[in-house]
């Protein structure tokens, strides 16, 4: 714009003038951007298309040979029993953790909004997202195992205690775990953005008669859904690098390897390049492209579902 | 101005990317100092006892050291880094490490360090370490890392508490099914286990099968699906499937998270825990007043083979000091220092003329007088993936009596074909 105003100088101006003249934003376009984009593909593209690289190799890391290996990293990924298992489960987890973890935020924005002391409420909920993973794997073996404090409360119950940590049903503990210690992000992302919402709105909404449901139908919801939709995305991201919680509930403290039932792609891609064996590279690069594609897809897909007219307050 | 802006900037961020590549590249800088990054924890009695005998090595022999305590954890990328040529010149390592390290040509062969002198005592660093012990340290180039420790596996009880076990040990399976029936009787648990790891799991199958085929008999389930139709593996998975519908365990053992299962035991809860020789330095602080730790070797008949691996130092092939290296190796097999890792790491020495603390006499004894001997996990774990992806898996399933031993069989040659005709 601020350049259409300028080919319309005086035309005694010399063209050398008219470029000194250009205005600031413009001229300062390649020396803001540069320093990022070399970053950026130094630091990002350039590893990238390299892990791709790799992907296409058998390869041990920096000092040994890289051989050729075309698509055959892949084509072992489809006949390979425990990889194919840890990318059903991490879906399970994205899908399944994502609809209990923004079920419970939904149901926090519309409970939470009136309640007494509820910024007290949101810290106490936030508070699971910054206990390190390593005490949360100490706590477990306390609460969850065959003698631990959760069983011993279902017997007080009257209830058979359960093997939470054995392989059938370690799976849904590490899901409500991962939601554990989720959802309180997610609540504090979504309630900053319910606390926008002018209370008028719903004085207005009270006055006419409408539910609390329908006060979250009808205005909660369009008013936030802009956040929603970033939060999924968040989500849809965080979900598929899952690593530390399985091994929290697992074998967290030794050099052990997590149940098949367990295991995330994450998990499965840190044991072919560490613990003392001679690092896959190749074959957890090739985990590592076949997993970004699917985030790509899965994100492309969570945005097109969260589309919507922005709903605006006048 | 501006275009003096923007060279700088541009300037900047290259001299920052020659700088990053410089110091990764030129190991120049260490060229004086032998340098160490242990796996130990500054803490343990191990990185206490290292730190002693780095000391003094500087002080005797002029060399400076640079020794970093990094812990387990701290050291996962050591391969990858020695490889690039970024390691430590010393580096820890132990029997279940040597293929890794074999193929990527990391360590360096270490045969003449035998003929080295041990300072002060007149005999060479060949002459100080037993037979088996040399063998569980050594590939096909020869010594591949100096031992100062030696780990084994045993069945654990307090002999305080059982002194029946402790004067007439079963000497045959049937022997210790009959003692497991008894405890269960008496209504004790036979056996404390922590399922929850896998690698402890397979200890049973692992110990059945080895101790009475001998070495290579587990190996060659991961390197050839033909052997899986091997009676003696049938017999081995049976005998675990005894074990698991035999009730022996603790309830739910496969859900009990480590280490609860082996503090339990440490508490006099359970009689019994298969596990390697830390196990009563790791119990320590759990232990029940009075307890007298004591341990013989599983009964499976036929070679009666005992597990022998070592812990050591290794010397990194592309190392900056390798002659130095070398020459503290002979200087920490000094009686003096291997004498700590008796009494004060509570382990075996690697001296067989070093004696080891009082609960692991039996172990070291059972070592020294074995006809047969193998390595850790018989050597079957080198090749990772199978180990964790395909073997470890399917032994919890057959542990947990999800699956019987003839499935068990079935199942496992056809994985590992399986495996094998996908493999680099």
């Amino acid at each position: 714009m601020g350049a259409g105003t300028l080919i319309q100088a005086p035309p005694v101006a010399p063209p050398v003038k008219a470029r000194a003249l250009r205005p600031g934003r413009e001229r300062a376009f390649w020396p803001f951007l540069l320093p990022a984009l070399v970053a950026y593909t130094a630091l990002f593209v350039a590893p990238s298309l390299f892990g791709f690289w790799v992907s296409l190799n058998a390869w041990a890391g920096p000092g040994s040979e890289m051989t050729w290996r075309g698509l055959d990293n892949y084509l072992a990924l489809l006949s390979d029993d425990a990889f194919r298992t840890s990318f059903v489960n991490t879906f399970v987890l994205a899908l399944a953790g994502g609809g209990l973890v923004f079920g419970f935020t939904f149901l926090s924005m519309m409970v939470l909004r009136h309640i007494k002391g509820r910024a007290f409420i949101r810290s106490v909920m936030f508070l699971p997202m910054i206990i390190s993973m390593i005490a949360v794997g100490a706590a477990i073996g306390f609460l969850l195992n065959p003698e631990g404090v959760v069983n011993t409360a279902l017997g007080w119950l009257g209830l058979d205690p359960q093997p939470w940590l054995g392989p059938d049903l370690v799976f849904r503990c590490i899901v409500g775990g991962l939601v554990w210690s989720s959802t309180g992000f997610y609540v504090a992302l979504m309630m900053s953005a319910v606390d926008s919402i002018p209370a008028h709105i719903y004085e207005d909404a009270q006055i006419v008669g409408a539910t609390r449901w329908e006060q979250f139908r009808h205005i909660t919801l369009p008013l936030t859904w802009d956040v929603f939709a970033v939060s999924a995305v968040l989500w849809v991201v965080n979900s598929l690098k899952i690593f530390e919680i399985v091994l929290a509930f697992t074998t967290g403290g030794t050099p052990g390897s997590p149940p098949l039932q367990a295991r995330t792609v994450a998990v499965q891609q840190y044991s072919l390049v560490a613990g003392n064996a001679i690092p896959q590279l190749g074959n957890a690069a090739a985990m590592g492209v076949v997993v970004l594609l699917v985030t790509a897809v899965l994100i492309a897909l969570t945005r097109r579902i969260t589309r919507r007219e922005r709903v605006e307050l006048s | 101005m501006r275009k003096l802006t923007a060279v700088l900037t541009v300037g900047a961020l290259a001299l920052g990317l020659t700088a990053c590549g410089k110091k990764n590249s030129d190991p120049g800088t260490v060229q004086e100092v032998l340098t160490y990054r242990s796996s130990w924890g500054a803490d343990e009695p191990q990185g206490k006892i290292i730190k002693a005998l780095f000391d003094d090595f500087a002080k005797q022999s002029g060399t400076k050291v640079d020794v970093k305590f990094v812990g387990r954890k701290g050291n996962e990328n050591l391969s990858t880094e020695m490889a690039s040529g970024r390691g430590p010149d010393l580096f820890d390592t132990s029997t279940d490490n040597l293929a890794t390290y074999a193929a990527q040509n990391l360590v360096a062969p270490l045969d003449d360090v035998l003929g080295a002198e041990v300072p002060g005592e007149g005999k060479t660093v060949k002459d100080v370490l037993p037979e088996s012990v040399r063998q569980a340290s050594s590939n096909d180039k020869g010594l591949a890392f100096v031992p100062h420790t030696v780990i084994s596996t045993a069945v654990w009880f307090d002999a305080a508490k059982h002194p029946d076990l402790a004067g007439a040990p079963p000497q045959s399976w049937e022997d210790f099914i009959a003692y497991l029936d008894r405890a269960k009787k008496d209504g004790r648990v036979p056996i404390g286990q922590d399922g929850t790891i896998n690698f402890y799991n397979v200890y049973w199958f692992y110990s059945v099968l080895v101790r009475a085929g001998g070495a290579g008999s587990l190996k060659a389930l991961a390197t050839d699906a033909a052997a899986w139709d091997r009676p003696e593996v049938l017999a081995a998975a049976q005998k675990v499937a005894q074990l698991a519908e035999g009730g022996y365990f603790q309830k739910d053992f496969m859900a009990t998270k480590f280490p609860a299962a082996q503090d339990a035991w440490a508490q006099g809860r359970y009689d019994l825990n298969l596990n390697g020789t830390w196990l009563a330095s790791e119990t320590k602080p759990k232990l029940a007043a009075g307890v007298k730790i004591a341990s013989f070797q599983l009964p499976a008949g036929g070679k009666n083979s005992v597990e022998v691996g070592t812990l050591g130092w290794g010397v990194n092939a592309k190392g900056a000091n390798v002659t130095a290296a070398k020459k503290f190796l002979a200087f920490a097999l000094q009686k003096k220092y291997v004498e700590q890792i008796s009494t004060s790491a509570l382990n075996i020495p690697s001296r067989a003329d070093v004696p080891a603390p009082e609960h692991l006499v039996a172990v070291q004894k059972a070592v020294a007088e074995a006809a047969a001997t193998h390595r850790t996990y018989d050597d079957a774990a080198a090749d990772k993936t199978w180990w964790n992806d395909r073997f470890l898996p399917l032994h919890d399933k057959l542990i947990s009596g999800k699956i019987d031993a003839a499935a068990f069989v079935a199942e496992g040659k056809k994985s590992t074909a399986d495996y094998l005709a996908n493999k680099n």
